[in-house]
């Protein structure tokens, strides 16, 4: 039997009934389609019990707390956006290794809503944790791959009880369920974006240069491939973005010798992020990313395009 | 009901999906698995796992593999079980494989029935199999291996090293479906 939204929202509405009840629950939105749903099935089940808390880690897309706000206003929830960012860099401040700055992250996050939720009596945290989070986070004969936020990096200790909804699904199959909710498509096909955000895709050490470089280079390839899926030259990309590696190479520019950043640019086919191919972008609009990204980000000479599947890589580089 | 034995693969869950979406419930137990529970599944899938057949402890599985007479199908590290325990050889391979590799049919058999000679598939192994237990058919290679499938539909022993139950595998479905289909 394929997969059946109808009896999947059914379902998932009376279990989070029967867990919850009549208690009060945060919801931690990010905007992405995960949380989006797990969102709407809280909404159905608890009514007026749930409040909805956006965490600005200061690691996220540009703009991306006033557009996800405005999106969710406009599907009538209200989002209740907290300002972390100046506690995410200060606690990440020369942390190089990938799976401990994941950890931190998980950690910052639940610190966060612990805040809002003792602010709300609420006793719940609902996440819109999915399949691959729990997979890649490893456990019993499961070996880590990496420590999703909302798994492998919750802390041991934690004043909420979590509700996850989702667990079982894989990124296409919350994407029905949120076509089945009557979602806009600008959120039930939105592309996949990491919980631990822009961290993961600078290399090493993060500071807030790093992430104004990363961002910039990320919208960039997004206007670009986004642009050519328009236009029929290809097939849009299961996920797309940019990463910035700790590496600087010797460049010319205007006759002066430059010695800069290196950016990676990644856009892979998938179904559930489970396996993937890298696209096969053509040369064309390679070049219009590159010459963009060298012209309107100063500090970066250098950009290369990821030629590796899953496995061996992962789609993000941490 | 197809019990699912997760040795640890990143695909396990991904072959409870694709035997929901096709039509058949499973159930996902960890390689510890007493024999009585194995003993009531309609079959068995081995799933993949980052150890290796020589140097982990897999319980009550080889004796199951050896003795019973329910349908098992071995994926991966699962492959390499079926063969061990039978009296294969599973040695480490002059290349590992992550990732696309192209599938040459030698001899369709049951699991490949209806399966085009040549296909993509995704793999992810350093360990093969070298040598297939005695009754075993050979049905297909790649560059790096020689034995990418091979069954013994007498002993309702079938397995594979490539990943029939990911997304990029072309014709992975249909391949899981011919297992399902000689339960």
């Amino acid at each position: 039997m394929p997969f059946n939204a109808e009896k999947f929202i059914d379902g998932a509405v009376s279990s989070i009934k029967a867990s919850i009840g009549p208690g009060r629950a945060i919801i931690a939105v990010s905007g992405g389609v995960d949380s989006s749903v797990a969102a709407a099935l809280a909404s159905k089940a608890l009514g007026k019990n749930v409040y909805c808390v956006f965490v600005d880690t200061g690691l996220m897309r540009k703009d991306e707390a006033r557009l996800v706000k405005a999106m969710m206003a406009r599907g009538g929830v209200k989002l209740n956006v907290v300002d972390a960012s100046a506690d995410f860099f200060s606690a990440l401040k020369g942390v190089e290794e990938p799976e401990k700055k994941r950890k931190i992250i998980g950690e910052k996050f639940i610190r966060v809503f612990e805040v809002e939720a003792k602010k709300q009596k609420a006793a719940y945290l609902i996440q819109g944790t999915i399949a691959p989070d729990w997979i890649e986070s490893g456990g019993g004969s499961r070996e880590t791959i990496k420590s999703h936020h909302n798994v492998g990096g919750l802390p041991e200790k934690m004043g909420m009880r979590l509700v996850e909804p989702l667990r079982d699904l894989y990124k296409h199959e919350v994407r029905i369920v949120a076509r089945a909710l009557g979602f806009p498509p600008e959120i039930s096909e939105r592309q996949p974006f990491p919980g631990p955000g822009l961290a993961v895709r600078i290399v090493g050490e993060i500071t807030p240069g790093k992430a104004a470089i990363v961002r910039e280079a990320c919208f960039i390839v997004e206007e670009e491939l986004e642009r050519a899926a328009e236009k029929g030259k290809i097939e849009k990309p299961w996920q797309y973005f940019a990463a910035l590696l700790p590496t600087k190479t010797v460049g010319v520019r205007g006759d002066e010798r430059a010695y800069q950043y290196t950016v990676v640019v990644r856009a892979v086919r998938s179904l559930d992020g489970m396996t993937a191919n890298f696209s096969h972008v053509p040369p064309e609009v390679l070049q219009a990313i590159s010459t963009r990204i060298t012209n309107e980000i100063r500090e970066v000479g250098r950009v290369l395009y990821d030629i590796t599947n899953k496995p061996p890589a992962t789609v993000e580089l941490e | 009901m197809i019990l699912i034995v997760d040795m640890g693969s990143q695909y396990t869950h991904v072959i409870w999906r694709t035997c929901r979406d096709l039509g058949q419930e499973g159930k996902m137990v960890p390689k510890t698995v007493a024999r009585a529970e194995l003993d009531t599944a309609d079959a068995v899938i081995l799933s993949g796992g980052p150890s290796s057949v020589t140097k982990d402890n897999f319980h009550e599985l080889p004796l199951f593999i050896k003795e019973s007479g329910k349908s098992i199908l071995g994926i991966c590290l699962g492959h390499q079980l079926i063969a061990h325990t039978l009296g294969g050889l599973v040695v480490k391979g002059k290349n590992a494989e992550y990732g696309l590799s192209r599938i040459e049919v030698d001899k369709p058999g049951t699991l490949l029935e209806g399966v085009p000679a040549s296909f993509n598939a995704w793999v992810s192994h350093f360990d093969e199999v070298k040598k297939m237990p005695e009754g075993f058919v050979s049905l297909a290679h790649s560059d790096t291996c020689a034995h990418e499938a091979m069954e013994c539909p007498g002993k309702k022993r079938f397995s594979v090293q490539f990943h029939p139950e990911v997304w990029h595998t072309e014709n992975g479905e249909r391949i899981l479906e011919n297992f399902i289909n000689r339960i």
